[in-house]
């Protein structure tokens, strides 16, 4: 009576073979550009984050040293930077308090990543790098060169930071530079 | 069946395509979120990197309105473009903190513009320049209060701009503004700390002959406390000169004289330039010819014998004997200047010795005892105030006056040729008896008595009223009272030593010019050394280097600046040094403190009016001069003794501990610079502004 | 009574969604990629901005007067390396991938040096190994105390 007007609802097997190819194709493909994606994610971010710590960090250091100030007896002044292995320290002027005070950054190397903080004066002590760490030496570096005259001297700080993100076995990022305080060295010569 | 395929429902058609864009949005999205997170990164690097240019740009303009505030500030003094800034630092009173922007050169901002514009069109400069927190310097009336002497801060605040970053640095300057005289010793022609040198009477101890000419002893050193009419500035009119002169309380507006520690006689002298002043006993009506004033003693002060003509032998009895009547008067005339014979100069002018043995010995006098001070010629006679134990001795010449009453005796008299002169010499009481001879001065018969001391005078006290003497006054306060005898004042007699002595009221001194009181009290040297080392702006280690920092490409001195040479090795310094030429030209003046060492000058000339220097000395080292030289200077070494050296000529103000004073001292010349007189507007030419070339705190 | 349509796709509808995702999905992919370029370029930016400050900081602590003038390009700016002839030496922190170029002119004004101005430019590589070059600079006035 009807049989012509049936439909037969369903899918035919080329077509199901034909969609799970191309669909295959394209999860197989997404699936790697995800992967790739979310690994060079992390990577990058990592760095990211590393970069951003060091470049915040030599920042805030780059700072108060050119606030950095002569204090005390002049016989000193060569050793105004005091840079232990844990401990830097120097003294600066805060036009807010109006006086001369201490700054003190603080290095405390752990197994899993070390701590970077900074102190001034009687404050509370903040931390710049948490846990992020891998190796930091500070030194002053005293030059003196024979000009005519009394000869002259430049001071510089030079650093050798080492940061690795908490997991992964990337390369740590690495950055090493010297801080030069430009108004120190000029007062220093002008003795 | 095709047809179902080939015709699908709307639905089924979108529906696929609806799938596609909800997957690709959430994919989309996901990478929109990564490129906006390391755009995040990268921009957080660019802040922190536009930080640091801003930080280069804040410097710069920091750097650059250090030099255009200095730049300003040696234009506004030196007169040309803009005197605001000058005003604004001289000016008395209490200094508000002020923003100097608009006194700088307008140039300087441009600079920082085409700077800003050159490195990139989104960078920006802004500098504002501040003098903050001045506080006077001076204030204690003891030792000097100076209305314009202050310290405070210069302040420049620069923000840099770049892109969305600003950083601002701050830095603060010293600045100070002082003046380069020495305080109260500015109205100082001459301040001697111990002028006779633990001895008494022996300043300016001056010998000399007939002539005129020194013998023996220290050269003359002479004061000249006004602006003579030919001072090298501020010469004076002499007009003005012989008008101010009849004011009694011209000295006020002289340079002063100190001479201090034990008591110091002037003993005044006549002669004119170089010998000294005239003094005021003599006529001086033409001041080169010196003719005494003689002062007549009044009869009622005379013993009897003198009241009527008494009958004595005269002196040519050897041709005939005969007494006649004289009669008789006494007089005087003072002077400091005698022994114009051509005698050895170990004998007295007058025969028999006017002084005695014992005043001789007394006043250490061979023939005569000259103390110089003052020039007697018209427009230099320097009248001022002399403060100090000082009191003056000079030689009383008793003249007997001898009147013969008979007429031709008298006309024998008077035709003698020079005129018949007794003097009463000085006779000490134990050598004196009756029968004293007293001769006419050239022993000649010219028809005089022949009289022995008996025939006047019964006692020795008598003669010793009427004898020749040394006479002193216990106290003097005037330097060159010339112009006393100048205006011919009535009725002068010869001051008795009761009348004349004032009370020295501890020798305090007042300073004043308007409303404002300079100086209050006893003038000590020790304390304006204090003052001055309180001033010094600048320390240098050693003579060298201070040559090699002030002197410019002519060899000239730009000091403009107090500064101190700490001089550990107490090298000389000489002034100018050695292989320059002579004399050393001021060209920005300023004060040197020497410490330790000795100064030896050389000439030393200011190039304009409003120039001076002054040289303070410490520790008690010697001052000399080494050539002939004028110096345009202030020397204040009042722990120093002045040297012997050669002949100099001071033009400013000298103070010294104490004069050599032996046969080897040339002597000099001291002309107070009436220029520097605090009491004058003329003192505030002389304030200096000094910018430390340290910062002494920065922030950013 | 209505037809029933039979639900699928057909090969318009795939290649029309293909084409639409591929098109949202390019700029996705290459976001993808660029993502690490844009970090590793703003390393390198990072290490030339801090040896660029190291070398300014160096040349403005010296004193007015050893700050010689001229051009110095990356064959003079090497770790102890004298500075124009002078007992002054470079500090350099080592990073060979970095060229640096330091210039310094004098501004005068009637006869006297007032100031000198200092570039300091260094070029870097715009990725690891990147053949394209990018400069950094940073700019200052230093001033003539000894007027």
């Amino acid at each position: 009576m009807k049989t012509s007007e049936r439909r037969v609802t369903g899918f035919t097997l080329t077509e199901i073979l034909v969609v799970c190819a191309v669909s295959a194709t394209f999860l197989a493909t997404a699936i790697m550009l995800f992967t790739n994606f979310r690994q060079g994610y992390s990577r990058s971010e990592n760095v990211a984050v590393l970069m951003q710590e060091s470049a915040l960090f030599l920042a805030r250091l780059r700072t108060d040293l050119n606030n950095a100030v002569l204090s005390g007896p002049s016989a000193d002044f060569l050793r105004q930077i005091q840079a232990a292995p844990d401990q830097l320290s120097f003294n600066v002027y805060s036009s807010r308090h109006g006086r001369i005070q201490p700054v003190v950054y603080n290095y405390a190397a752990l197994p899993d990543g070390g701590r970077l903080s900074r102190r001034e004066a009687n404050e509370g002590e903040r931390v710049l790098i948490k846990d992020h760490v891998a190796s930091l030496t500070w030194q002053v570096q005293l030059e003196r060169f024979a000009t005519p005259g009394s000869g002259t001297f430049r001071i510089g700080l030079a650093i050798d930071l080492q940061l690795k993100a908490s997991l992964g076995k990337e390369k740590p990022f690495a950055i090493k530079t010297t801080i030069f305080p430009a108004r120190l060295n000029r007062q220093l010569n002008s003795r | 069946m095709p047809d179902n395929f080939i015709k699908p429902s709307l639905r089924t058609r979108g529906f696929a395509i609806m799938i596609a864009l909800i997957i690709g949005t959430v994919l989309l999205i996901l990478a929109v979120s990564l490129y906006s997170f390391v755009g995040h990164q990268h921009s957080g690097m660019q802040t922190i990197v536009n930080g640091e240019v801003a930080h280069f740009l804040a410097e710069a303009g920091i750097n650059s309105s250090i030099g255009a505030v200095r730049a300003s500030i040696a234009r506004s003094f030196a007169g040309d473009g803009g005197k605001r800034l000058s005003e604004l630092l001289l000016k008395p009173g209490v200094f508000a903190d002020v923003c100097i922007n608009d006194m700088l050169d307008p140039t300087w901002n441009k600079d920082l513009e085409t700077f800003a514009r050159e490195v990139d069109k989104e960078a920006s400069i802004r500098v504002d320049v501040w003098l903050r927190d001045f506080e006077f310097a001076e204030t204690d009336v003891s030792v000097w209060a100076d209305p314009v002497a202050r310290q405070g801060f210069l302040v420049i605040e620069a923000t840099g701009g770049f892109k969305n970053s600003k950083r601002k640095i701050a830095i603060k300057r010293r600045v100070s503004v002082a003046s380069i005289l020495p305080g109260v010793l500015a109205k100082f022609t001459a301040f001697v700390s111990d002028a006779a040198r633990r001895n008494e009477d022996s300043f300016n101890l001056i010998r000399n002959d007939y002539r005129g000419m020194i013998t023996d002893g220290p050269r003359p050193l002479m004061f000249y406390n006004h602006a003579t009419p030919d001072a090298p500035f501020e010469a004076g009119n002499m007009a003005d000169i012989i008008k101010d002169e009849k004011l009694a309380d011209v000295w006020q507006r002289r340079g002063w004289i100190w001479l201090g520690g034990r008591r110091v006689r002037l003993n005044l002298c006549s002669g004119a330039g170089d010998l000294g002043e005239i003094f005021h006993f003599y006529d001086v009506s033409n001041p080169n010819v010196f003719s005494p004033v003689k002062f007549v003693t009044p009869a009622t002060e005379l013993p009897p014998a003198f009241s009527a003509p008494v009958r004595i032998p005269w002196d040519k009895s050897n041709e005939s004997i005969r007494q006649v009547s004289y009669s008789f008067g006494h007089s005087f005339v003072i002077d400091g200047f005698h022994d114009r014979s051509s005698r050895l100069e170990t004998d007295a002018m007058y025969e028999g010795n006017i002084l005695s043995a014992g005043e001789k010995n007394h006043y250490s006098s061979k023939s005569s005892i000259l103390h110089l001070y003052g020039d007697a010629r018209r427009g230099y006679q320097s009248r001022t105030r002399i403060f100090g134990q000082v009191y003056a001795a000079f030689i009383r010449f008793a003249n007997l006056e001898v009147k013969p009453e008979e007429t031709d005796v008298a006309a024998m008299f008077t035709a003698a040729n020079p005129p018949p002169l007794y003097l009463l010499r000085s006779i000490p009481e134990k050598a004196y008896n009756n029968s004293v001879d007293i001769l006419e001065v050239g022993r000649r018969s010219v028809g005089g008595p022949l009289l022995k001391s008996g025939m006047l005078c019964k006692t020795y006290s008598e003669y010793a009223q009427l004898m020749s003497r040394v006479v002193e006054y216990p106290y003097i306060e005037a330097y060159n009272s010339m112009q006393d005898v100048y205006d011919a004042r009535p009725g002068r007699t010869f001051p008795s030593s009761a009348g004349l002595f004032k009370a020295d009221s501890s020798s305090q001194v007042e300073l004043q010019r308007g409303s404002h009181v300079f100086f209050q009290g006893r003038p000590s040297a020790e304390s304006v050394v204090q003052l001055i080392s309180g001033r010094v702006q600048f320390e240098i280690d050693s003579v060298g280097e201070f040559w090699e920092k002030y002197l410019n490409q002519q060899g000239e001195l730009e000091l403009n600046s107090i500064v101190r040479i700490r001089n550990p090795r107490g090298i000389d310094m000489q002034i100018p040094p050695v292989g320059k030429a002579q004399p050393l030209v001021v060209k920005g003046g300023g004060a040197i403190v020497l410490e330790n060492g000795n100064m030896v000058l050389r000439g030393i000339r200011c190039s304009s009016p409003d120039q001076a220097l002054t040289l303070v000395l410490r520790g008690s080292g010697s001052v000399s001069f080494a050539s002939t030289q004028p110096n345009h200077v202030n020397l204040i070494a009042p722990e120093a003794e002045l040297a012997y050296g050669s002949k100099f000529e001071i033009f400013g103000t000298l103070c010294v501990g104490s004069v050599y004073a032996d046969h080897r001292f040339q002597g000099g010349t001291v002309r107070y610079r009436t220029g520097q007189d605090p009491t004058t507007p003329g003192y505030d030419k002389f304030y200096r502004v000094f910018i430390d070339p340290q910062d002494s705190y920065w922030n950013e | 009574m209505n037809r029933s349509h039979r639900t699928g796709l057909s090969l318009i509808e795939i290649v029309l969604s293909m084409g639409i995702l591929s098109l949202i999905m390019l700029p996705v992919f290459m976001t993808f990629s660029s993502g690490n370029i844009n970090i590793q370029v703003t390393e390198s930016e990072f290490r030339a901005h801090t040896a660029a400050l190291e070398l300014m900081e160096q040349i403005i602590s010296l004193p007015f007067k050893l700050i010689k003038a001229g051009e110095y390009d990356s064959g003079q700016i090497i770790e102890g390396r004298s500075f124009a002839g002078s007992p002054v030496i470079f500090r350099v922190s080592d990073n060979p991938d970095l060229k640096p170029a330091l210039k310094i002119e004098e501004i005068k004004r009637e006869n006297k040096v007032v100031f000198k101005k200092i570039t300091v430019t260094i070029a870097y590589p715009s990725a690891r190994a990147s053949d394209r070059m990018r400069d950094f600079t940073l700019k200052t006035l230093v001033a003539n105390e000894d007027i």
